[in-house]
């Protein structure tokens, strides 16, 4: 069960009104529970220093989070310290990242009366409570990455606009809920169908702004294992990621992830909404990029995730002995085919090591990998270079594209060896 | 890969979701572009819609076509109601603010 954050509710300027919430609540339903999700005094625990010009923000704690790297507190952008990626193969709720586009949030928030709607080209319209979807279709669960479309966007250059990010904006979590295809066959799908489209709670601070909706095709739909997802890591989504039932598109970029999901409508065009018809595009190209700075003539909605491999075991700039073994842990991914191999190397790419592939929880989920070296004295620029089960490998170089997506070169971590 | 879920698992999965919750949002933290009439400006037009960490942890160095693009979009594409000569005040004191 998800709990308030004891500790700090002292300090919570919002104290009295969230008790009186808990209690209001408990009284008003004779099952289940009611909880405040409180925020804490914005003491700052801390600074973040990410490796980018004008890279420090502060570490602070939002409801049911730890500290986290804050990007942006209106609406919320927190980003994952990077250490927690060498704790396990699954990122714990409290430190999985956050990010909303519109301010809105939904902050009355009760599973037992959220419902999601579906509709649209489908012979039968739904409407679905939460203990509807647990009790008539078959639950599933499924280890999958969400990564923000932007992760690594502040390592870009030449530098572009958008959230500033280290490469914390992804999470690896066990997602806990049922198949959407089979809520689309109960609803009944209608010839001609094209797309299916997803909205969540969450709204624009001004009418003005776009809504954010995003759309997915139908044949992705009814092949992919695309989820309504109530479970977190076993336990209810934290409020800031979904809170009660969130879609999860394994191995798609988190901008399709809708949080807050209240509405699927089966459609017959392409979905022309803001967020797919101008943001989150991609150069329509062989590499999806162009030359630093260029301009794309085509563009295209953002997709599958590309491979990934990081180095968690050590930082930039540790420090190890010289010439004694060192265990080098880390975690690769991609767009759900799976990773084949991940390599190191120590001479920018000349020459390659291979590393050892840990434990596989699924081919959408981070894999864990660990290589050893010895390293003489000096200071050693490592990386780490993942190749997918469909054969794409990690650049060298970075390629670039103007929103800042899609980052997946080669990182590089400097090790000092000492004798 | 969708592993289907035993009873158990399923049991305590759909206990912890059926709960009511209240989101409070900590307090937002006090950020400031600067003193004077300009940054009061800015401040102002730009905090109704989003927190100002927005334009403070953009890169620095960007330039005075990167901010007046930024502006042009806000009007544009999410409606801030600004007016021509607002609009060219704002994106001149974040060029200036976050150097060119």
């Amino acid at each position: 069960m998800v709990r308030s954050e004891a500790d700090g509710e002292e300090a919570g300027g919002a104290v009295p009104l969230a008790r009186r919430a808990v209690t209001t609540g408990l009284l008003a339903t004779a099952v289940g529970a009611a909880m405040a999700v409180d925020g804490h005094a914005a003491v700052p625990h801390g600074t973040a220093h990410l490796p980018f010009a004008n890279g420090e923000r502060p570490l602070t704690r939002f409801p049911q989070k730890r500290p986290l790297i804050l990007q942006t507190s209106r609406p919320p952008q927190l980003e994952t310290p990077f250490a927690v990626f060498d704790e396990g193969l699954l990122t714990p709720n409290d430190a999985f990242f956050v990010r909303y586009h519109l301010s809105d949030l939904p902050t009355d928030l009760d599973a037992r009366s959220h419902r999601v709607d579906v509709g649209g080209l489908v012979d039968r319209a739904l409407s679905l409570s939460l203990a509807d979807l647990q009790r008539d279709f078959p639950a599933v669960e499924l280890v999958a990455v969400n990564q923000c479309s932007g992760n690594g966007r502040g390592l870009v250059a030449p530098r572009v606009a958008g959230g500033q990010l280290g490469n914390g904006a992804m999470g690896n979590a066990r997602w806990h809920g049922v198949p959407l295809r089979d809520v689309l066959a109960r609803a009944g799908i209608k010839a001609g169908a094209r797309q299916v489209v997803f909205d969540g709670l969450d709204q624009p601070p001004a009418q003005s702004v776009p809504d954010f909706a995003k759309a997915l095709d139908l044949d992705h739909v009814l092949e992919g294992d695309v989820l309504l997802a109530w479970g977190m890591n076993g336990q209810a989504l934290p409020f800031l990621n979904g809170y009660p039932l969130r879609l999860v598109v394994p191995g798609y970029y988190g901008t399709y992830w809708i949080k807050h999901l209240s509405r699927i409508t089966v459609t017959d065009s392409v979905f022309d909404g803001y967020w797919m018809s101008k943001a989150y595009r991609i150069p329509d190209t062989a590499c999806d990029c162009v030359a630093p700075g260029a301009k794309p003539d085509r563009t295209r909605p953002i997709g599958r995730l590309n491979v990934r491999s990081f180095v968690t075991s050590h930082a930039d700039g540790a420090v190890v002995r010289a010439n004694v073994p060192v265990r080098l842990r880390g975690i690769a991914f991609d767009g759900g085919s799976g990773i084949a191999s991940v390599a190191i190397t120590r001479d920018g790419g000349s020459t390659w090591q291979p590393a050892q592939l840990g434990e596989d929880l699924g081919r959408y989920s981070f894999r864990g990998w660990q290589a050893e070296v010895a390293l003489p004295p000096g200071v050693h620029a490592i990386g780490a270079r993942a190749t997918s089960q469909n054969g794409e490998v990690q650049p060298l170089e970075p390629q670039w594209n103007p929103a800042g997506y899609r980052r997946n070169v080669v990182e590089t971590v400097h090790i000092e060896a000492r004798a | 890969m969708m592993r289907r879920l035993g009873i158990a698992a399923l049991a305590v999965a759909a206990l912890a979701t059926l709960c009511a919750a209240t989101y409070r949002p900590p307090p937002e933290p006090t950020v400031r572009l600067g003193t004077g009439s300009e940054a009061e400006l800015v401040e102002a037009h730009c905090a109704a819609c989003h927190s100002l960490d927005y334009i403070v942890n953009q890169s620095p160095g960007m330039g005075a076509a990167f901010w007046t693009a930024e502006v042009a979009k806000m009007r544009t594409v999410y409606g801030a109601p600004l007016d021509d000569d607002t609009a060219k005040r704002i994106a001149a004191y974040l060029a200036k603010r976050k150097g060119a």
